[in-house]
């Protein structure tokens, strides 16, 4: 067993981490909104936490609070995405489909290009040398486990409420939803900012995890893998991002023998798993029990 | 603000930004017929201006599994531009047959057009890294044969400085948007394009062949994209088989910006960006990348059908 | 009896189309009204104008006495005016359960948070909310099929869904749009039923577009007529019947002459 965690601890972690990603996702989409904006939001979020754990000014609260200064920069995150999220999304969320997946990566590449001339966040090399909170990598799994099991909990109650239930309408049929006293906007917005918010814990979260941040976590790469984890694992089930997670971030393990031609590789299954899984490997299991 | 230094900026702006349009309207012919955004359109403009590359210098040398190898024949840079845009094209076509059609076939939801698109983006950019290295390529300074590196005249007792490539990017774009508006709206083939555009259920009834438009499309799309990463690269260099992805991004702001779909908007939103870029004061200079994006966040929030979009009422 | 619904000289164009010109009326409390006209004669416009759907160029609607042009949507729903549509837009992946849910609970005060930790107040709403959903369902036989996604409803049983999910919004008004699109004749029929039915029970006052005229002629009790946009006729179903302007509209200027020459021309009124 210890010898499976000394191997496979960094990567489960990465499944936890990125699944909760794929998660910031599927919120929106279950109100019908395609969103890129998560790993603006994730950035963001390492970001507060990379400052807040390093920067001189800080260096006072570090003093006092000791591990608390922790908790504190997950919240500061939290805040900022959710004040960021609603100026963003107000306006945005007027826009439907693909303009609105267009807007939130135009969003995403000036929140880089912002970060990058900010002094404060170090420029291109970035923040580095973040304090750990752990002694070892794997001992994060009290963070992302948590904060993966409590999202699940918080996506099994949604689904079932009220809630969730004006999500899905806004999903299903945008004109019938307000024609039915669905409040469209404001659920949207509301959607946005739930899965804005949880990227932003997930980056202040990740700083220390990770030791180094930079403007390379907000890349358009990394925003369309956390889609693909919601779309691969099936973006109607509450199981897909986390089973679309597992499978995308193990699988560059698995391939790692063929070094090079791995990302060729993993391309190569993205295709294969649109083309012949259209409802995701959750739509697989559904199929079956049918 | 002289003269000299409007005319300078002006002319930078005009050269990119018909770079920016003729890459954009590779999206735009594809999302007219299809409605779907392309994501492979950034991968096939990094693997035009490596085919290019590699058929008029002959080798990528360093790294990768034909490090060392050499091409048998060079071509000079014209045919090899010629050559790239057509080899770029049979990528388009290969993107679609790939990514698009197995969708198609099963009616599958649009979002997953996005992703298989994107895989095909990651296997094609993987195979260039895997076959010529992660490394920064420049084309030799004599690749324009014995053309001089820029022209320089005087407006004012002030220098303006045009650099030969620069002219190239914009004939060459001009060329094509020429050969494409003709072939759109001079031809047979163009109408049954539009016909198609406009309504494929009602194309098939008139007997026209749905699916060989819809893969010439990609054809010319990719050829766009493919001579487009040429330009870019001839111009700047190539910086790694990703130095696509960036330019992709930017043009989609453009077509966003034109109105989607819109092929005189997007002509239209590659200048604006060219010339916004251009335009930039020295000391923003640092926040370039982030132009395009600003004026299309701006322009969404005000306009959101785009400048020369049509209206986006739904209907009931 | 007083007018809850008042419409003042709404009009719509859309570029240089006059899609709805200069339309009033008013519907009287507890009526069924009925509004007829020939294909693109501006009757759906008129109900996405009434709704908030589309935005007047110019003129007024008048709810309940308040003025509800240019709310939302969602703004109208909720002073209770309710909708159907022409073409059905059910929420066709959920279930029929929570087709009825939705509109109810948009009266619910409970937010998200009490939502998802389960407070007293929400689940005390979502008690009541299923519990009338699930009355609006017994009352369009459907609770059999209950959990069953709307979608995969047949068409006449998803007509009904569509009319017990604009019931649950508890409206005062009720929309209906060619509700009878696509029925047979007994089906017809047994509609007209269900409408008579349905205002007695909830107290309703109905507006319904109808493309079908012996339909709306037995079960109306004033009618308006528009014809490229305008209000050509309105009155009894027995006056709109004998109109030459609604003759010529719906038969064509053959009939009209007709008319002219003695024996005067009606629109049939048995289904």
């Amino acid at each position: 067993m210890a010898a499976f965690f000394d191997l496979y601890g960094f990567l489960c972690i990465m499944i936890l981490q990125q699944a909760l990603l794929g998660y910031s996702l599927y919120f929106p989409l279950m109100a019908g909104q395609l969103s890129l904006a998560s790993i603006g939001f994730y950035s963001l979020g390492g970001y507060v936490a990379a400052i807040m754990g390093t920067h001189p000014a800080f260096e006072a609260w570090r003093a006092t609070l000791g591990w608390l200064m922790i908790p504190l920069e997950w919240l500061a995150a939290l805040l900022l995405s959710v004040v960021l999220a609603v100026a963003v999304g107000l306006p945005a969320l007027r826009l439907r489909g693909i303009y609105l997946a267009l807007a939130t990566i135009a969003f995403v590449q000036v929140l880089n290009v912002v970060v990058l001339n900010m002094p404060i966040a170090g420029g291109a090399v970035g923040i580095f040398g973040i304090p750990q909170a752990f002694e070892s990598r794997f001992a994060y799994i009290w963070f992302f486990g948590p904060l993966l099991l409590l999202t699940i909990l918080f996506t099994l109650r949604l689904e079932r409420s009220a809630a969730g239930r004006n999500f899905m309408a806004v999903r299903e049929d945008e004109l019938a939803a307000g024609a039915m006293g669905v409040r469209t906007t404001a659920n949207k917005v509301l959607a946005f900012v739930i899965g804005c918010a949880l990227a932003g814990v997930v980056g202040a979260m990740s700083a220390p995890f990770l030791n180094t941040w930079n403007a390379r976590q907000g890349t358009f790469d990394a925003g369309v893998a956390c889609l693909a984890y919601v779309l691969i694992g099936g973006s109607r089930s509450k199981w897909g991002p986390l089973l679309g997670a597992a499978l995308l971030v193990a699988l560059p393990e698995v391939l790692r023998p063929l070094k090079d031609s791995r990302l060729i590789l993993n391309g190569m299954v993205l295709v294969l798993a649109c083309v012949y899984m259209p409802r995701g490997i959750a739509g697989l299991f559904a199929g079956r029990r049918a | 603000m002289t003269l000299a230094w409007f005319l300078q900026n002006l002319l930078n702006g005009l050269s990119m930004g018909s770079v920016y349009a003729i890459f954009a309207l590779g999206y735009t012919l594809v999302f007219s017929i299809l409605g779907i955004i392309n994501f492979a359109h950034g991968a096939v403009f990094t693997l035009g201006a490596y085919l290019t590359y590699l058929l008029s210098v002959g080798q990528f040398g360093i790294n990768g599994l034909l490090a060392g190898w050499q091409l048998p024949f060079t071509l000079p840079f014209p045919l090899a531009l010629l050559a790239g845009a057509g080899l770029s094209g049979l990528a388009g076509m290969a993107v679609e047959r790939l990514a698009f059609k197995p969708l198609r076939a099963r009616q599958a939801d649009a979002l997953l057009a996005l992703v298989s698109s994107l895989g095909v983006a990651l296997i094609l950019v993987n195979l260039i890294q895997y076959l010529f290295g992660a490394e920064i390529y420049s084309y030799p300074s004599d690749v324009l044969g014995s053309l001089p590196p820029a022209f320089i005249f005087k407006v004012g007792g002030k220098p303006v400085a045009v650099r030969t490539v620069q002219i190239v990017l914009f004939v060459v774009s001009l060329v094509m948007l020429a050969a494409l508006a003709w072939f759109i709206h001079g031809t047979k083939a163009g109408k049954a394009l539009r016909a198609t555009a406009e309504n494929q259920d009602t194309a098939s009834l008139l007997g026209i062949n749905v699916d060989a438009f819809i893969l010439g499309t990609f054809f010319v799309s990719g050829l766009l994209g493919g001579l487009s990463g040429t330009l870019i690269g001839v111009s700047f260099g190539l910086s790694g088989p990703y130095f696509g992805v960036a330019y992709g991004l930017k043009a989609l702001a453009v077509i966003v910006l034109g109105g989607l779909g819109s092929i005189p908007g997007a002509v239209l939103g590659g200048l604006v960006i060219g010339l916004g870029e251009a335009f930039l004061p020295p000391d923003l200079s640092s926040y370039k990348e982030a132009v395009a994006y600003a004026l299309l966040f701006v322009i969404l929030l005000v306009r959101p059908q785009g400048l020369l979009g049509g209206t986006t009422e739904q209907k009931v | 009896m007083s007018a809850l619904l008042e419409v003042r000289s709404l009009s719509k164009a859309f570029g240089g189309l006059l899609a709805v010109s200069d339309v009033s009326l008013s519907v009287e409390q507890g009526e069924i009204f009925g509004l007829i006209g020939p294909n693109g004669a501006g009757k759906t416009t008129f109900f996405n104008m009434l709704t908030g759907m589309t935005r007047p160029t110019s003129g007024e609607v008048l709810f309940a006495g308040g003025a509800i042009t240019g709310l939302r949507p969602e703004q109208v729903a909720r002073l209770g005016v309710a909708r159907t549509f022409q073409n059905i837009r059910l929420f066709a992946g959920l279930s029929v359960f929570d087709n009825v849910r939705i509109p109810r609970q948009s009266r619910e005060r409970s937010g998200l948070w009490g939502n998802i930790l389960g407070s007293p107040l929400a689940s005390r709403e979502e008690r009541e909310t299923s519990e009338a959903a699930w009355e609006l369902l017994k009352l369009v036989n459907l609770t059999d099929r209950a959990m069953r996604p709307a979608g995969s409803l047949p068409y006449g049983d998803r007509r009904r869904l569509e009319i017990a999910r604009a019931l649950a919004l508890a409206p005062r008004l009720l929309l209906l749009d060619e509700p009878a699109a696509g029925m047979n004749p007994s089906e017809k029929a047994g509609l007209a039923d269900f409408i008579r039915q349905v205002r007695e029970t909830f107290d309703l006052t109905v507006l319904l577009i109808e493309h079908n005229v012996p339909m709306v002629m037995g079960l109306c009790s004033r009618i308006a007529v528009l014809n490229f946009g305008e209000r050509i006729a309105m009155g009894t179903p027995e006056e709109v019947q004998c109109d030459p302007k609604v003759v010529e509209a719906y038969l064509g200027a053959q009939k009209r002459d007709a008319a002219a020459a003695g024996e005067g021309a009606c629109l049939h009124s048995t289904m």
